[in-house]
């Protein structure tokens, strides 16, 4: 009788080992349960976004509507798609950019349009509105400072100015363009 | 100031019909071309450069850095630089002064200054300037500075300061009408050594 005993306990905790021993080994061919983000992938996408951005004054310095804003933590990066950024500077002429996606960097310092992107200016007093087309542009927002590294074409009223590359100053109001510059200035009105 | 001084003021259109740099001009656009160029939108100023030119309907100004400015009403007014050792060039058709003839003017100097408002250039440094007929010189006049004035169609030369300043002009007779053959540009010497101020 105690044999039979001894012989069951000895059956029963190697059956033990046994199914711990599997247990243990499929647990660790198992993948982590916590499956961190696919590298990538944005943490949470918001549609039909708008932002505005206040100085420390509180008055809106821009505003940034788009159909679509990812957000990637890995990179605090914002991506944004038909984004449209308007400035709201009183006293100064509104600035408009819009382009078909956009990279928004270093939260907000920097920010790269792509796709048919479009800069305009409103008109002061006695001035046509301007224009600047082009396929790619980065963006300073806090220093408005918009350069663009592929063609560009630059339109206000009747003129025309084109070339390789382009470096604009907003607040300055200096455009520099380099490679293959080309201007066509509308006449000047005599008095008939 | 001591300065010795050349003077001379020529009347290309003297006696004849009178010639106008090509009319059409004025409506034209101003188009530029160059390398690279700094438009200043507050200053009105832009520094274009690197082989530049300017053409606004038949004119047309060559040289490696130019100065455009834009006045409150629009008009606007060049400098145009050459390259060290080279010379900016201009040209510039005129409306034809009889029929079957195509008149041209062209000039070099180290620096062109134009000004659209009152149709006025300047040829500074080495200054050379020439009015052609179909292709073929009939004046030519250089200095250290030459003032065309587009509207009157007058030019004066002005030999510059120093006593290196010397004009120097061609000029052709003109032809009352078909009648007088065409004859080679009579050559004009140079002036008496001018007088002292």
């Amino acid at each position: 009788m105690l044999d039979r005993l001894t012989m069951l306990i000895a059956a029963l905790l190697l059956a033990a080992v046994t199914v711990t021993s599997y247990w243990y080994s499929r647990e660790m061919r198992r993948p982590v349960v916590r499956t961190p983000p696919t590298p990538g992938a944005p943490d949470f996408i918001v549609e039909r976004v708008s932002l505005t951005q206040f100085d420390d004054q509180g008055q809106a310095n821009y505003r940034l509507l788009a159909e679509e804003l990812s957000y990637f933590n890995e990179n605090d990066d914002v991506e944004l798609a038909r984004p449209l950024l308007v400035s709201l500077r009183p006293g100064e002429p509104q600035l408009k950019a819009s382009s078909k996606r956009a990279r928004v960097m270093h939260a907000g310092e920097k920010v790269l349009m792509e796709g048919d992107v479009l800069l305009q200016r409103e008109g002061r007093t006695g001035e046509p509105p301007l224009t600047v087309r082009t396929e790619r542009m980065t963006v300073i927002p806090d220093l408005e400072r918009f350069s663009s590294d592929v063609p560009v074409l630059i339109e206000q009223g009747a003129s025309r100015l084109s070339g390789d590359t382009m470096e604009y100053d907003n607040l300055t109001r200096v455009l520099g363009i380099a490679g293959r510059l080309r201007g066509e200035l509308a006449p000047a009105r005599r008095a008939p | 100031m001591n300065r010795l001084r050349l003077l001379l003021v020529l009347a290309l259109a003297a006696g004849a019909l009178p010639v106008w740099a090509e009319r059409a001009d004025r409506d034209q656009p101003t188009v530029i071309e160059a390398d690279r160029g700094v438009f200043d939108e507050l200053k009105q100023i832009n520094v274009i450069s690197g082989r530049v030119t300017l053409t606004k309907g038949t004119l047309r100004i060559t040289g490696e850095k130019m100065e455009l400015r834009t006045a409150p009403d629009g008009f606007r007014s060049a400098l145009v630089s050459a390259a060290p050792q080279a010379l900016a060039t201009f040209r510039q058709r005129r409306d034809a002064p009889k029929p079957g003839v195509e008149e041209t003017i062209e000039g070099v100097a180290e620096r062109i200054e134009w000004d659209e408002r009152a149709d006025t250039f300047r040829f500074v440094n080495r200054a050379q300037f020439k009015r052609l007929e179909n292709g073929v010189v009939r004046d030519e006049v250089s200095g250290q500075i030459i003032s065309y004035d587009a509207a009157t169609s007058t030019y004066r030369v002005d030999g510059g300061d120093g006593g290196g300043g010397r004009v120097r002009a061609v000029i052709a007779p003109r032809e009352d009408a078909a009648k007088a053959p065409a004859s080679p540009p009579a050559p004009l010497r140079p002036s008496a050594e001018p007088a002292k101020k």
